[in-house]
């Protein structure tokens, strides 16, 4: 019999579907990345390809968009508030491309299974990489939107300093964010298309509760007690991190509430991943 | 012996039918409301599979739509999840599926191998070295660097054959998208195929192309609901295959397959037709209804006009004596009797039909009139006419059924069977019938026309038919128009299978629709025309007599019910039917009765009963 067995070639099958732990989610997400790498740099590349396809200014839109989102706003605060500090236009356009980087990806990842729906069913690849290119491409483009702030900067004299270094950290915050929310919910937008639509109500309705026109420092002395629920909002810290970074100024964001924060994002994206994982092989069937 | 590629070992997959805890908004909707019960119960694709394949072999997956062939390719590419077994798989495996999945319309086709390549998994190193061979496999060194989208479809298919089988996979699955491209590249595919059993890999076809099965693989399956019925032999298995198509249309209960019940409508599709029967039912009351369906509203012709018309074109006007053979003149009072038309004479009637796409319901429908035509022989000669627009195409399946073919083009429709009719006179018919090319009538309905022929009357029609839609496998009766429903057009015939006699198109030179380039409402064109030579729908009762070479004729429009004269016609839709099923519920939800499959065995060839019920929603 096992003589047999050898002959047919059984012990070198391998099996197609294996049972993996539920917390193994990460590790086979990460397995994937890499053996699929090829697929997700491809998918990257077309996706920043196609963007801005038959457009005249093409690329520049990615450096027009937030600033002409960040001049409506700025009139728009002037117009309430009155008088503002010089720097308020340089916050306003790096909260505007943090936040539309955010809400991209978020709302991107969520639609990443039902979008492919027909790629999915027709040929195996894992699924995470629509997700995972989904991301990186737009983490390419808001980096590249993040050029509009140099001519910012010169103007007002602010050089860049060691802080700096919190630019990267703030969008790796964010990106998992987006993608751990986006992982988690993507299968059940496939049962449901009414997910997406909730989703992209949660975005335009946070634009107002993040930072993104104003500052934490703005907060006037009175409603200082305000703050505890402010920061509930993970996105207060990453957005803080980003700014503090170009502009040079201090963070002034209690430790504890950066610890919330950081420890809120990186457990969406573990925990994203595992149920996305989870759900994957029930989820692709109704697609 | 060969080592095992595959295992499948005893595999189950189920599709649930209803989301859990979700749903459309529609959905949840109507069940809380009750409209309709909502079904819990999960389809099941593969129904404990197991079967091995092995290195150096192809194997063909046949069976019909729907019963598991695709999912089967699927799990064992990895992509559903089995609900119960196990698949176990060795190597690299390659899926090939539909045309120009993976693939951007808007890179070129040098962009997409490498992306189509990447999704397969493989490395830009890998592609790299493959590149130029794949574009040399693929013949198309020109248009590499051009977009996709300015591709055919073939030039698609063969871009996605050459990446996919390019790298050296251990198992390659094909999913029904041999036999596009053309012969040449077929060929040279099927050459790729067997080099890659050579190197000891796996090939698993999954097609419809019997004969292609045949030739290449070594073994085929065949799968039926789900479950496998037998491993074998190619030519077995075909054998087999297709001895129980056979005996499914034969032995099941055709009850069963065609159902009385009506179709479930969508709570959206319900909601629609209340309004438009409430529509329906306002305009009615507000004596719209004939406005808002012809647009202008028809002159109401009296007797007399109407009697003016017959005079001005066929000269004197008879009445006739009830119960008796008599006629009257109605100026000299001179009973004349009424000569029936030489009864004994065998004449030809012409069936024409206008042929356009849809060619396997067409075939159906013309073999159906090439036995007819046969079957009446005893007492007419039928001439089967067809006229079609795509060339040798049209042209073979029509010759193939005995059926006179011409060639005209498709629009305007008019003009189409403008020509056709014209056509017929070659034949010298007694009398022409106008059929569609999804109408099927049958031998009683000839024999009664035949019959009405016979006591002279001019022109002929049916009021109501059969309905069969094979989208939704639903067979019915539509009783005709009503009062919800056109009720202007209550005596009218319905279009198909107008029956028109020699002295009256003589009269019209065999010209109804010259001139007129439309493409619909052709019979309302016709019965148009009929009136301006003062043919008017009219009962037997009514009808106005006239003299025509010294024969009496009846000058009407004369519609009889299929019902009471036991006769039968059917019109089958299909998806793209111009006046879909949907339209006849919701006009008069009343009008329609469904029947059982087990009425058509009565009306029609148990050949053509099988046909239509393998027709599917294909077309």
């Amino acid at each position: 019999m096992g003589q047999s067995v050898k002959k047919l070639g059984l012990s070198e099958l391998r099996n197609n579907h294996p049972k993996y732990n539920f917390l193994s989610g990460p590790y086979l997400i990460w397995k994937n990345l890499i053996n699929y790498f090829p697929a997700l740099s491809n998918f990257i590349q077309r996706d920043i390809r196609l963007k801005y396809r038959n457009s005249l200014f093409g690329f520049f839109w990615s450096l027009l968009e937030p600033l002409i989102l960040s001049g409506v706003y700025y009139i728009l605060f002037i117009v309430i508030v009155g008088k503002t500090e010089p720097e308020y236009p340089l916050w306003v356009i790096i909260g505007v491309i943090t936040w539309t980087f955010f809400s991209k990806i978020m709302n991107g990842t969520i639609v990443a299974l039902t979008r492919n729906a027909e790629l999915i069913k027709q040929v195996y690849l894992p699924r995470e990489i629509f997700a995972f290119s989904i991301t990186i491409s737009n983490l390419i483009i808001a980096t590249s939107s993040f050029l509009v702030v140099i001519p910012f900067m010169i103007y007002l004299e602010i050089a860049p300093t060691s802080q700096l270094v919190m630019v990267p950290l703030g969008l790796v915050l964010v990106s998992s964010l987006g993608l751990g929310l986006g992982l988690m919910f993507s299968g059940l937008n496939t049962l449901n298309r009414d997910i997406e639509h909730l989703f992209r109500v949660i975005t335009r309705a946070g634009l107002f509760l993040s930072p993104v026109m104003w500052t934490v420092k703005m907060l006037p002395e009175s409603r200082q007690s305000m703050i505890e629920y402010l920061m509930l909002n993970p996105m207060v810290v990453p957005i803080s991190m980003i700014r503090s970074g170009f502009d040079g100024t201090e963070l002034g964001i209690d430790s504890f509430y950066i610890i919330y924060s950081v420890v809120f994002c990186l457990t969406c994206l573990i925990l994203g991943s595992m149920i996305f994982k989870r759900s994957e092989a029930t989820v692709v069937k109704y697609l | 012996m060969n080592k095992i590629t595959v295992d499948v070992d005893n595999i189950t997959i189920q599709f649930p039918k209803t989301k859990p805890f979700f749903g459309t908004i529609e959905n949840s909707i109507s069940s809380f409301l009750k409209l309709e019960a909502t079904e819990t119960d999960d389809f099941i694709a593969l129904d404990g599979v197991s079967l091995q394949l092995f290195e150096g072999e192809i194997v063909g997956i046949i069976g019909k739509n729907g019963s598991g062939k695709s999912t089967l390719l699927r799990t064992i590419s990895g992509i559903y999840n089995p609900d119960k077994g196990m698949v176990r798989t060795k190597g690299q495996i390659s899926l090939l599926a539909r045309l120009g999945i993976g693939f951007n319309v808007h890179l070129t086709g040098r962009e997409n191998i490498y992306l189509y390549g990447s999704i397969l998994g493989h490395t830009k190193k890998t592609m790299d070295g493959l590149i130029d061979e794949i574009i040399n496999f693929s013949e198309l060194a020109l248009s590499i660097d051009k977009p996709l989208r300015t591709y055919s479809s073939g030039m698609k298919t063969r871009l996605s054959f050459s990446v996919a089988s390019a790298v050296k996979s251990e198992i390659l699955l094909i999913d029904e998208v041999l036999g596009v491209g053309d012969y040449d590249f077929r060929e040279k595919s099927n050459i790729r195929m067997q080099e890659m059993v050579n190197d000891a890999a796996t090939v698993v076809i999954v097609s419809h192309s019997l004969p292609v099965l045949e030739q290449m693989c070594s073994r085929l399956i065949l799968i039926e609901d789900g479950k496998i019925r037998a491993i074998g032999e190619p030519k077995e298995i075909i054998e087999i295959y297709k001895s129980t198509s056979k005996l499914k249309a034969k032995g099941t209960d055709l009850t069963k397959l065609i159902t009385k019940e009506k179709p479930k409508l969508s709570f959206v599709k319900k909601i629609s037709h209340r309004l438009n029967l409430l529509s329906l039912l306002l305009l009615r009351i507000f004596r719209l209804s004939e406005w808002a369906s012809s647009k202008l509203p028809a002159p109401k012709n009296t007797t007399n006009e109407k009697n003016e018309i017959i005079q001005n074109h066929w000269g004197e006007i008879f009445e006739a004596v009830p119960n008796t053979n008599f006629i009257i003149d109605k100026k000299s009072k001179k009973l004349t009797k009424k000569i029936p038309v030489e009864e004994t004479k065998i004449r030809t009637m012409v069936i024409l039909t206008c042929i356009w796409k849809r060619p396997k319901l067409t075939q159906i429908v013309l073999s159906n009139y090439k036995k007819l035509k046969e079957e009446v022989k005893e007492f007419l000669n039928l001439e089967l006419v067809a006229v079609g627009s795509e060339g040798e195409k049209s042209k073979t399946i029509c010759e193939e059924n005995g059926f006179h073919y011409f060639e005209y083009e498709n629009q305007p429709m008019s003009e189409k069977w403008n020509f056709g009719l014209l056509m017929t006179k070659k034949f010298n018919p007694d009398a022409v019938t106008i059929v569609g090319s999804d109408d099927i009538i049958d031998k009683q309905l000839l024999s009664f026309y035949n019959g009405k022929l016979n006591k002279g009357h001019l022109m002929l029609g049916i009021k109501d038919f059969y309905i069969y839609d094979s989208e939704s496998q639903k067979l019915a009766y539509w009783r005709g128009y009503g009062k919800l429903n056109d009720a202007h057009r209550m005596d009218e015939t319905i279009g198909l299978a107008r029956c028109l006699s020699r002295p009256l198109l003589d009269k019209l030179n065999f010209n109804i629709w010259n001139d007129l380039d439309i493409s619909r409402n052709l019979d309302g064109a016709m019965t148009t025309r009929l009136k301006e030579i003062g043919i008017y729908p009219t009962s037997e009762e009514n009808i106005p007599y006239i003299k025509i070479d010294n024969q009496i004729y009846g000058a009407g429009h004369l519609g009889y019910k299929l019902k009471e004269i036991k006769g039968f016609a059917i019109d089958i839709k299909t998806k793209t039917n111009v006046t879909s099923f949907d339209r006849y519920l919701a006009r008069d939800p009343d009008s329609i009765e469904y029947l059982d499959g087990e009425f058509l065995k009565s009306k029609l060839y148990d050949e053509t009963i099988k046909e239509i019920l393998e027709l599917g929603d294909d077309e």
